[in-house]
């Protein structure tokens, strides 16, 4: 079966990867018994094997992301591989439905999220109310009550 | 209500353009898992309140717009042209009677017909068509009243150049009759949206027709109508009937199996539904809407001045006075005080006691503010008054509070300051509290009061000097209290004879020495403003009595009159002065200084004289690639898709950046996944933990 190899930058958990410029495309076997999902591959030796690190077998349709390769007597390579589930399934991933926790395109905005804060100071902010019926000037600034038992209130 | 029916079109226009944003507050709302159950509850009621209303509206605008005035006539347009037709209703005296005809076309290239010359063009009559029914000519229109509602016709006929609507079920049909029934009155006949693609006939009835008359007229497409045509109401209409199969509500009506739907608040003009087996679209459980709370009694007038208790209010001028006179006239023998006021009054079973009098003074209060001009007063002229003695102490003038008590109005405040985050941020971990000279400090609730208006009230007790200070909070439903406080606004003079005990007490001496003391100060006034001699030696006189009556401890009064007479002729201010290191001394041993409450205290003095908030907020850093490494909080449902792309603004930390944003999911439904098991088990791992999509 055809393998090409990749040379990709992604972190693994990225959904699609970019797999750029094709670093070799090879005739493969398979080494003994292996997984679909685990696949080990014997291949001929190629110097730009070194420097792949992702590869696609396009008999199943999958990516893997490739281990360091084993180079054995007779000019053979062995290739370990591990699936990588993402970017086979993406366009069916892409359509599941999911409650998300977390993302880093779309905000709730008012959701307390406490994890990255820390606080630098405290700000304050003072607002007076509208009136200010204390604050009338008068004689002195004082106004004195007198409250007496009694008296006499003025004739209407 | 509006003057016109543009006005009424460009308000409900309006209304609706401000329905969207209900609604999408309320799908907000709905949506958001912050939401409480009182959110989702609030926000729906508002919508259905604000639903309630604009139906209201349009109901009253299609009312208006028949009866109103008629601006225009509109012909019928070409082919395929869909032009609304207004039938008027008829008046009916009689069995199976149609008394007038509908108002059609007044003018156009055919026949010209009018109804019965009763009718006034553009007139609208109130049908009573109960239990009559009404024809038109076979091949013509039917036409049909309803109740309550404004309809089209759940069914429409159209054979050759006949169209039959129906309005109620087969049953009631028969061959283009239609049965008006459950017509009480008052309901206009509209049909809307009629296909007017050829020259129609159609048969108006006249008065006292079995059926309708057998002329047929033809309306073309030029004719010209009387009545507005173009009913903004009626692209609204709906038929609550439904599609054509199925009962009508009238059948349920004819066997008293229509429901009865129990009032609803959100409907306070009753609620018909129009269709049994269609729900209606508002619970029916929207609890009452308690509304404001009851106002605070504010302008109540609490102790009205009388025979019992009067308050004056002084100025400083009018308190040097007071305390001058209060010194020296009563204590001066044949002034018209002491015989009218301290003699009956200071008697106290054979003697003479100063208290008797001075407890005729019930408090004088100092204010640190003066806001006499917010009193209301009663101008006096009768001077001061103590008991029912006159005590010309105020000389002739002197004002009078109406209210013992009183509230202060301090106004509005918006607590709503600037979002610089524009995030939970703005409100994570924010204090807010509001500052109440005289009272203190008070910590309301974050969440209670921000962004919204905040109000305070004091109310003032001018006979102890107590004040409350109430804040409310402008809620979704009126104003409410949020807090409370009660301090000390005013503080006493001690002057009275209470003082005098209470400073016994401080000096542990007896009530008779501190009343000595008491009366050599007041003789240390009479000395300052020169009294004579012969008035000393009456004083003297008095103070003896007072000695030998206590028969205790002597008297210091010689060293009182030493001190008089060497104040001689230094004048009224230095008696003063006096007085004022007595009160000062009284105050620095905490004498009678009722100023301590929760920040009330004299400290408070030192408060602002206005109330105020404070808002305390934090000020956040958040490290520069926190979206790219832990994602925001989302809490929403979709496709995965929905989620792809990055945070803008993210400096590019990864090379394997390259526009991928990191998403969490829960719960996700692998519906779809074609792959093996264990595969599928990988990946809602992999979605769980974290993805870069």
């Amino acid at each position: 079966m055809t393998v090409d190899f990749y040379k990709i930058a992604d972190d693994p958990r990225a959904l699609e990867k970019t797999l750029g410029e094709r670093v070799h495309t090879c005739n493969a076997n398979i080494l003994g018994t292996c997984s679909v999902h685990d696949p080990v591959l014997v291949l001929s030796y190629n110097s730009n094997l070194i420097t792949a690190n992702y590869f696609h077998i396009s008999d199943w349709g999958s990516y893997y992301f490739m281990g360091e390769p084993e180079l054995s007597p007779g000019g053979r390579c062995i290739v370990r591989g591990t699936k990588d589930v993402l970017f086979s399934n993406a366009t069916e991933i892409l359509q599941l439905k999911a409650y998300c926790s977390r993302c880093e395109s779309k905000a709730e905005n008012y959701a307390v999220d406490s994890a990255p804060l820390s606080l630098v100071t405290t700000n304050v902010t003072t607002k007076q109310f509208s009136l200010h019926p204390f604050a009338a000037s008068g004689e002195n600034k004082l106004m004195y009550m007198l409250t007496v038992k009694g008296g006499k209130l003025p004739t209407p | 209500m509006a003057d016109t029916l543009q006005q009424w079109a460009d308000y409900i226009a309006e209304y609706e353009t401000n329905m969207v944003e209900v609604r999408q507050r309320t799908e907000t709302v709905l949506s958001n898992p912050q939401s409480t159950a009182q959110d989702k509850q609030n926000a729906l009621e508002e919508q259905y309140r604000q639903e309630a209303h604009l139906r209201e509206l349009k109901s009253q605008y299609a009312t208006y717009s028949v009866l109103g005035e008629v601006p225009a006539t509109v012909e019928f347009g070409g082919s395929s042209t869909k032009t609304p037709i207004l039938f008027y209703k008829t008046n009916v005296s009689g069995d199976n009677a149609i008394h007038h005809g509908t108002v059609f076309p007044i003018s156009g290239s055919g026949d010209l017909h009018l109804p019965d010359s009763e009718i006034s063009l553009g007139t609208v009559f109130t049908s009573d068509l109960l239990s009559f029914s009404a024809r038109l000519k076979n091949n013509g229109y039917t036409v049909g009243a309803y109740s309550d509602i404004n309809l089209s016709p759940w069914r429409e006929e159209v054979a050759g150049t006949s169209i039959t609507w129906g309005f109620e079920s087969d049953t009631a049909m028969s061959n283009g009759w239609v049965s008006t029934k459950f017509t009480p009155s008052g309901y206009t006949i509209i049909l809307n949206d009629v296909s007017w693609t050829q020259n129609r006939t159609i048969c108006p009835c006249v008065k006292g027709a079995y059926r309708s008359i057998n002329d047929p007229i033809t309306i073309n497409q030029n004719y010209s109508f009387a009545a507005p045509i173009t009913l903004a109401l009626l692209s609204e209409i709906e038929n609550p009937y439904g599609e054509v199969s199925g009962d009508s509500p009238w059948d349920y009506y004819n066997e008293e199996l229509l429901p009865t739907v129990p009032d609803n608040p959100a409907f306070p003009d009753g609620y018909h539904p129009t269709n049994p087996d269609d729900p209606p679209d508002e619970p029916t459980d929207i609890p009452h809407d308690d509304g404001e709370p009851p106002d605070h009694q504010r302008d109540r007038a609490v102790g009205l001045p009388s025979q019992f208790i009067t308050q004056y209010l002084l100025s400083y001028s009018q308190l040097q006075t007071f305390g001058l006179n209060l010194w020296q006239s009563w204590l001066t023998p044949n002034t018209d005080v002491w015989k009218n006021f301290f003699l009956p009054y200071a008697q106290d079973f054979g003697t003479l006691n100063v208290g008797a009098c001075l407890d005729f003074i019930i408090s004088l209060r100092v204010y640190p503010v003066d806001f006499a001009d917010y009193l209301d007063l009663i101008g006096s002229s009768n001077g001061l008054y103590m008991g029912t003695g006159h005590t010309d102490f105020l000389g002739s003038s002197c004002a009078i509070t109406k209210k013992l008590f009183h509230a202060f109005d301090c106004g509005t405040c918006e607590v709503k300051p600037e979002k610089p985050y524009n995030d939970y941020r703005d409100m994570y971990n924010t204090s807010v509290s509001v500052v109440l000279p005289y009272c203190g400090t008070v910590e309301l609730t974050p969440s209670e009061v921000m962004y919204r208006n905040l109000r305070a009230y004091y109310y003032v007790d001018f006979q102890s000097g107590a004040c409350t200070a109430v804040v409310e909070v402008e809620g979704d439903s009126g104003w409410y209290m949020v807090a409370s406080k009660t301090g000390q606004m005013g503080f006493l003079l001690p002057i009275t004879a209470t003082n005098a005990g209470q400073l016994s007490a401080q000096f542990g001496k007896d009530a008779t020495e501190t009343l000595g003391t008491l009366a050599g100060f007041f003789f240390d006034v009479a000395g300052a403003i020169g009294q004579s001699a012969e008035n000393v030696a009456s004083i003297l006189a008095f103070n003896k009595r007072q000695t030998d009556s206590s028969k205790e401890k002597d008297v210091p009064v010689g060293m009182t009159v030493t001190q008089s007479l060497k104040i001689g002729e230094s004048g009224v201010n230095t008696g003063l002065a006096l007085a004022n290191q007595a009160l000062n001394r009284l105050s620095r041993s905490g004498i009678d200084m009722p100023m301590l409450s929760g920040g009330g205290g004299t400290e408070a003095l030192m408060f602002p004289d206005t109330p105020y908030v404070q808002i305390r907020r934090g000020k956040y850093a958040k490290p520069d690639n926190y979206p790219h490494s832990q994602g925001f909080l989302n809490g929403s449902s979709n496709t995965i898709e929905y989620y792809k792309g990055a945070f803008q603004g993210t400096p590019t930390i990864d090379p394997s950046y390259q526009g991928r944003g990191l998403c969490k999911f829960t719960g996700v439904d692998s519906t779809g996944l074609t792959c093996n098991n264990d595969e599928r088990v990988e990946i809602i791992t992999l979605l769980e933990s974290g993805i870069y999509i």
